[in-house]
C-alpha cells in the first residue's frame, strides 16, 4: 500500500510540475510575442520605416497579447482558489474548464479535440481539489495516447442526484482508453480517486467515469 | 564571415513573423515556417544555415522534427528556442547536438551572439 501512496504522491506533484510549465510556456510565448512587436516598431522607426497601418497592426498585435495573457492570469486565479479550498469543497465544472484553458496548447500540439459538456447548475464537490485536477489531467492524457488517430475526447460533468458525475470517453476511436496502461498506472488512478472521497468507474465502449460526493 | 540564412520555426505566427523582420532589418537572410511540413519544405528548398526551432509544434513531436531537419541539414546549427524546456527536451536536445537552448523571451542580442556563433561554428566545419 505504501508503493501506491507514494506513486499517488509523485502523480501529483507530476502533475503540479506539468501545469506549471504549460503556464510558463503559454506566458513566455505572449511575453516573447510583445517584446520582439515592440522592438520590431523601434527597429522601423528608427530607420525611417513605420507607416501608419505597420503601427497599427503592432498594436493590434500587443492588445492581444495583453488579452490573452489577462486570461492566463485569471485563469491561474481560479485553479488557486479551487487548489486553496481545502475543506470546504470546489467547483468541478469551473476546475475542470480552468485545467482545459491551460492545456490548450498541449490539446492542440496533440491534436486532441476536447468537446465538453459541464452541467451549469452542479453542486460544490467534497474533497481536494488538486486530487481531482490531477486525476482529470493523468487520464487526458492517457485517452491522448489511446485514441487512434484522429479520435477526439468528451469530456461531461452532471449531477446525478446524490453526487457528481465527470466522465470521459472517446470520440471517433475504437480504441479502449488505457488499454496499453500498466496495472499500476490504473491502481494510481483508483488511490487518487479514494483520497478523493470518490471512485473511479471503468465502465464499457471506453468511458472512464470519476465519481464525486458532492457537498450538502 | 557572410550573414547567416535563418529559418525560425514557430507556431507563434506573430513572434516568429516580428523576429524574422528584425534579422532581416539586420542583414540576415531570414525566413519563418510556422508547422512542421512547412519547415521541412523551407530547408529543402533554401538550405538555410541556422535554424531556430520550438519543439512545441501541433501535430508532430518536436524532437522528430528536430532529428529530420538534422539529416536534411547535416551542415546547419540548430538552436532550440520555446517558451519552456523541460529536462526531456534538454536531454534530447544534448541528444541530437543541437547547438543551443534559449528560453524566450530572449533579448536580441543574445540571440544575435548565438546566431553567430553557431555561424562561425558551421564556417570553421564546413566542408571545403
Amino acid at each position: 500500500m505504501h508503493h501506491t501512496d507514494d506513486a499517488a504522491e509523485r502523480a501529483v506533484r507530476s502533475f503540479a510540475a506539468a501545469l506549471i510549465g504549460e503556464i510558463a510556456h503559454e506566458l513566455n510565448n505572449r511575453l516573447a510575442t510583445m517584446r520582439e512587436t515592440v522592438g520590431l516598431l523601434e527597429d522601423l522607426a528608427r530607420a525611417g520605416k513605420a507607416g501608419a497601418a505597420g503601427t497599427a497592426r503592432a498594436h493590434a498585435s500587443l492588445d492581444a497579447q495583453v488579452g490573452r495573457s489577462l486570461n492566463i492570469v485569471r485563469t491561474l486565479g481560479g485553479l488557486g482558489g479551487a487548489l486553496g479550498s481545502t475543506g470546504r469543497g470546489f467547483d468541478a465544472g469551473a476546475a475542470i474548464g480552468d485545467l482545459l484553458a491551460m492545456t490548450e496548447r498541449w490539446a492542440r500540439r496533440t491534436s486532441l479535440a476536447i468537446e465538453r459538456d459541464i452541467a451549469a447548475d452542479l453542486p460544490r464537490a467534497a474533497g481536494d481539489a488538486a486530487l481531482f485536477l490531477c486525476l482529470v489531467h493523468r487520464l487526458i492524457h492517457r485517452f491522448a495516447e489511446g485514441r487512434q488517430p484522429g479520435g477526439g475526447l468528451a469530456l461531461r460533468a452532471a449531477h446525478d442526484g446524490t453526487g457528481i458525475r465527470v466522465s470521459l470517453a472517446l470520440k471517433g476511436s475504437r480504441a479502449a482508453p488505457g488499454a496499453a496502461t500498466d496495472a499500476n498506472e490504473h491502481e494510481i488512478d483508483r488511490e487518487l480517486a479514494r483520497r478523493l472521497g470518490g471512485e473511479l468507474e471503468f465502465g464499457g465502449g471506453g468511458v472512464l467515469t470519476i465519481k464525486l460526493a458532492a457537498l450538502p | 564571415m557572410n550573414k547567416a540564412r535563418v529559418l525560425l520555426v514557430d507556431d507563434e505566427r506573430e513572434f516568429a513573423e516580428a523576429l524574422a523582420e528584425r534579422l532581416r532589418l539586420r542583414g540576415y537572410q531570414a525566413r519563418a515556417a510556422f508547422a512542421a511540413e512547412e519547415a521541412v519544405a523551407a530547408a529543402e528548398q533554401e538550405a538555410p544555415d541556422v535554424v531556430l526551432l520550438d519543439l512545441n509544434l501541433p501535430g508532430v513531436r518536436g524532437v522528430e522534427l528536430l532529428l529530420t531537419l538534422r539529416q536534411l541539414l547535416p551542415h546547419a546549427e540548430i538552436i532550440l528556442l520555446s517558451g519552456h524546456l523541460d529536462l526531456a527536451d534538454k536531454i534530447e536536445g544534448v541528444r541530437l547536438d543541437a547547438f543551443g537552448m534559449l528560453l524566450k523571451p530572449v533579448e536580441l542580442a543574445e540571440l544575435i551572439a548565438k546566431i553567430e556563433a553557431a555561424q562561425a561554428k558551421r564556417t570553421m566545419h564546413a566542408p571545403h
